[in-house]
């Protein structure tokens, strides 16, 4: 009866809790459907690099494709594929989000990174990106794949088991896994190389969270502080390109300044999300 | 805004430098693959030669050479990254006449489609001991392993 209560009392929650399990729907079809579409994109950078350093002209391959399709896609909507459809992203998500209920449940609070070390870590995805490409360009693509966590995630969800020669690899995988249940997507923000390209894209206007920064009251910061990568909205600045459009600031804002569409949008309704859910699904069974 | 024409500027000069290699590439690639036929003709000038010479030194030597593949289709099977790949090798007059994907359940569809280039390589190279594709090596592995596999029921 209390809970009824409390429920009619918050329909601001109940719609943030809904959108948040919609999301998580649209992740388990895309890792379900196309758990390496992130990794297929990254590869087709790597050919890339590795025919420039070879000296070879760039080839198309299906790995390209899909590079070329993530980007476009990217630079129309932003960064959906990430908050929505990468599979390791999700799989973190799902951690962090377990790792949540858990911490509630047993009262036990995990420790996390302060919002300064946040900002700083976030540009190590470009050290990464930049290492890693310059490997390859050297001619050391075949030890980087053989070195990749991504390599032996994609293995374990394709049911390959044969792991035998990926020890250390493995070790660094569980690393990774283990720290999502401390802080959210922070392999996303600190070193996932796709993502790197990703938060350097231009984004073309149309679907941008924006800010009414002006009708905002003072010291609020409930957008930031929901936010998955710790962004403040609205600043033009290289950090905009963190944004992976999960719509949590739009939800929690309790004045309701957050936007997108020109207006249109609050940036958290349902059936935009799973519109554009549907087309980047459409394309990669497609392709 | 103007991050929004940094960042535009930006994958423009990208796609810009992509394209300016592209036109030095692929001129020098033709010179490449040009001089790699010249030296195969040589080289199979050389080994015609060769061979005209053993087979005046010692026909019977020349018979054995023949590939003993025995006439017929034939599946084998490999491991490739998510299971086993199948594939089925026919053999017309004691040469690798074409390779074909029977099954591969277990690959992801954009890796196997780079391996799958393997399949006519086998046919020109008329063996199965070659390269894996790279960027796609588990299921290139499987293809071979495959081919070799067949070829190995072929010729007994």
């Amino acid at each position: 009866m209390t809970k009824q209560k409390k429920k009619r009392a918050n329909p601001a929650l109940a719609r943030r809790q809904r959108q948040g399990w919609v999301r998580v729907g649209v992740q388990i079809v895309f890792f379900l459907a196309a758990p390496s579409v992130y990794a297929s994109a990254f590869s087709g950078l790597k050919a890339i690099f590795t025919a420039f350093g070879a000296g070879e002209p760039l080839a198309w391959s299906a790995f390209t494709t899909y590079l070329v399709l993530l980007t476009a896609f990217t630079v129309l909507f932003g960064r959906y594929f990430c908050g929505w459809a990468c599979a390791f992203g999700a799989v973190g998500d799902w951690i962090c989000r377990f790792s949540q209920w858990a911490q509630k449940k047993t009262k036990v609070k995990l420790p996390k990174l302060p919002e300064k070390a946040v900002l700083v870590l976030q540009w190590m995805k470009y050290v990464t990106l930049a290492v890693v490409l310059a490997l390859c360009f050297q001619g050391f693509s075949g030890a980087v794949s053989r070195n990749s966590p991504w390599t032996v995630f994609s293995m374990v969800i394709s049911g390959n088991l044969r792991l035998a020669a990926y020890g250390v690899v493995i070790v660094f995988l569980l690393t990774i896994l283990v720290g999502m249940a401390f802080q959210e997507r922070y392999f996303c923000q600190f070193f996932c190389p796709m993502g790197a390209v990703f938060s350097l894209l231009p984004v073309l206007p149309f679907f941008n969270l924006k800010r009414n920064a002006a009708a905002c009251p003072a010291r609020c910061g409930a957008c930031r502080k929901n936010c998955p990568v710790s962004l403040q909205l609205d600043r033009d600045s290289l950090r905009q390109g963190e944004c992976i459009r999960c719509g949590r600031c739009s939800g929690i804002c309790p004045r309701g300044n957050i936007s997108t569409a020109f207006g249109l949008l609050k940036g958290d309704e349902i059936w935009p999300d799973l519109l554009r859910g549907g087309v980047l699904l459409a394309l990669m069974l497609v392709l | 805004m103007r991050q929004f024409i940094l960042r535009a500027v930006n994958l423009a000069l990208v796609l810009a430098i992509g394209m300016c290699y592209q036109q030095y590439a692929l001129p020098r690639a033709e010179e490449v693959e040009a001089y790699n036929q010249q030296a195969a003709q040589a080289e199979a000038l050389a080994e015609e030669y060769a061979a005209m010479e053993a087979a005046a030194l010692n026909q019977a030597e020349e018979a054995e050479a023949a590939s003993g593949y025995q006439d017929g289709a034939y599946t084998g099977t490999g491991t490739g990254f998510g299971g086993e790949i199948t594939v089925s090798v026919t053999i017309e007059s004691g040469a690798i006449a074409g390779v074909e994907l029977v099954s591969a359940a277990g690959e992801d569809p954009a890796y196997l489609a780079q391996a799958e280039t393997l399949l006519d390589s086998i046919v020109s190279a008329q063996s199965a001991d070659l390269d894996t594709v790279s960027g796609a090596t588990f299921s290139s592995t499987g293809i071979l392993e495959a081919a070799r596999n067949a070829l190995e029921e072929a010729s007994q």
